[in-house]
């Protein structure tokens, strides 16, 4: 077919469309949500017994703003990934997972003071990675709904970002309910299954984010 | 665009027509087969046409309609290396431009002209070296081609218009 019969044919069977929402107000809609989603799991999970000494733990309080700085990060990355021509570069997609490591670099070094005494590895920490899966689905089935209605031109990384936002404000959700702080559990039953998520968010992003080639 | 999006079809057109060209440049920069060149321009037109919803009027227009183009024209790459097919010799016609660029001296008239025919679509641009170059008649062309002569006239037309549009403003029209 010749480009002008595709340029007929397409003013042709032109329909009058409903725009998408602005990417500053879908981003905010789902924020609302996940933040709820999350808030309400927590408190039905049970917070930890040493919550009210935790919160007053300069250390504690940083780890949390930084996983809320990913969270923030990953989610506004992924509504901008969802629009054509709104991607920040290369700098903007590496902010989230930097923010992450740093994350993760806090808990190696600082120590909390309300730290309780370390435990052996067991797979009893596997109950705080169903938590965290558990935190994150809601504002994930989500996310993945509200980014299919747009057209991500990179669904890789739009879904590894949609993944990763829910990811990192669960593992905030688990923090507050897990009263455990040695790095090795930490990094074992809470980082590495936010991360296998937001990998897998890759997986899942082709799958169900790629807009198909069409022919004319 | 945003007219468009509220279902004006002339707009749409003249949007789609200006979309044409600009894609059709910015591919040849890159695949340096025409047929590739008209490939890449419909499914970016294609795609365009599907996620106009997500166009957003309170931003410019150019850098959406050019991140599709990028990503269909980069999906196209993917697909063409993955088959191979970047080690079939250039398509129909473009040996003929290449090679005659060679032999004209850049910047000058002829060499513009032959950068400009190259952004014509397949058929204007085959038209209109039967009707300039080999000096057929309108009759002779429909008859070869298959297209009525009116047909024929149309797309001569048109062409000469995008030829004017593209040459215009280097030759200080």
């Amino acid at each position: 077919m010749e480009t002008e019969e595709v340029v007929r044919s397409l003013v042709n069977g032109l329909t009058p469309v409903r725009r998408l929402p602005g990417l500053g107000w879908r981003s905010a809609l789902w924020t609302i949500f996940a933040l709820a989603c999350v808030c309400a799991g927590t408190f039905a999970l049970g917070a930890r017994p040493d919550l009210a000494g935790a919160i007053r733990d300069p250390a504690f309080l940083r780890a949390n703003a930084l996983l809320l700085l990913v969270f923030v990060l990953s989610a506004r990355a992924a509504f901008q990934l969802s629009v054509p021509g709104s991607d920040r570069g290369a700098a903007a997609r590496m902010l989230p997972l930097g923010g992450l490591l740093l994350w993760g670099c806090c808990i190696a070094c600082g120590r909390s003071a309300c730290a309780l005494p370390p435990a052996p590895i067991s797979i009893a920490g596997l109950s705080c990675a169903v938590k965290l899966l558990l935190l994150g689905l809601a504002p994930s089935l989500m996310g993945f709904s509200m980014l299919r209605k747009a057209a991500p031109l990179s669904p890789g990384w739009t879904g590894w970002f949609a993944l990763l936002s829910p990811g990192s404000l669960a593992l905030l959700g688990t923090r507050w309910v897990c009263a455990r702080e040695d790095p090795l559990h930490l990094f074992l039953w809470h980082l590495l299954p936010a991360l296998a998520a937001a990998l897998l968010g890759i997986y899942l992003g082709r799958r169900l984010l790629a807009r198909p080639r069409l022919r004319a | 665009m945003r007219k468009a999006q509220d279902g004006d079809r002339q707009a749409y057109q003249e949007l789609l027509v200006s979309v044409t060209d600009l894609v059709r440049g910015y591919a040849l920069r890159e695949v340096r087969q025409l047929d590739a060149v008209e490939d890449v321009t419909q499914e970016t037109l294609l795609s365009i046409h599907r996620d106009r919803h997500t166009y957003d009027p309170a931003r410019p227009f150019l850098p959406w309609m050019y991140a599709i183009a990028r990503h269909r024209l980069l999906d196209f790459l993917h697909k063409q290396r993955r088959r191979g097919e970047n080690e079939v010799p250039g398509g129909e016609g473009w040996e003929e431009v290449a090679a005659a660029d060679a032999t004209v001296q850049r910047g000058t008239p002829a060499w513009l002209l032959r950068q400009a025919l190259g952004l014509l679509s397949l058929r204007q641009r085959e038209i209109i070296r039967m009707l300039k170059f080999e000096g057929l008649s309108v009759a002779e062309i429909s008859q070869k081609t298959g297209l009525s002569q009116s047909s024929v006239k149309v797309t001569a037309h048109r062409g000469y218009n995008l030829l004017r549009k593209l040459m215009g403003p280097a030759l200080g029209d």
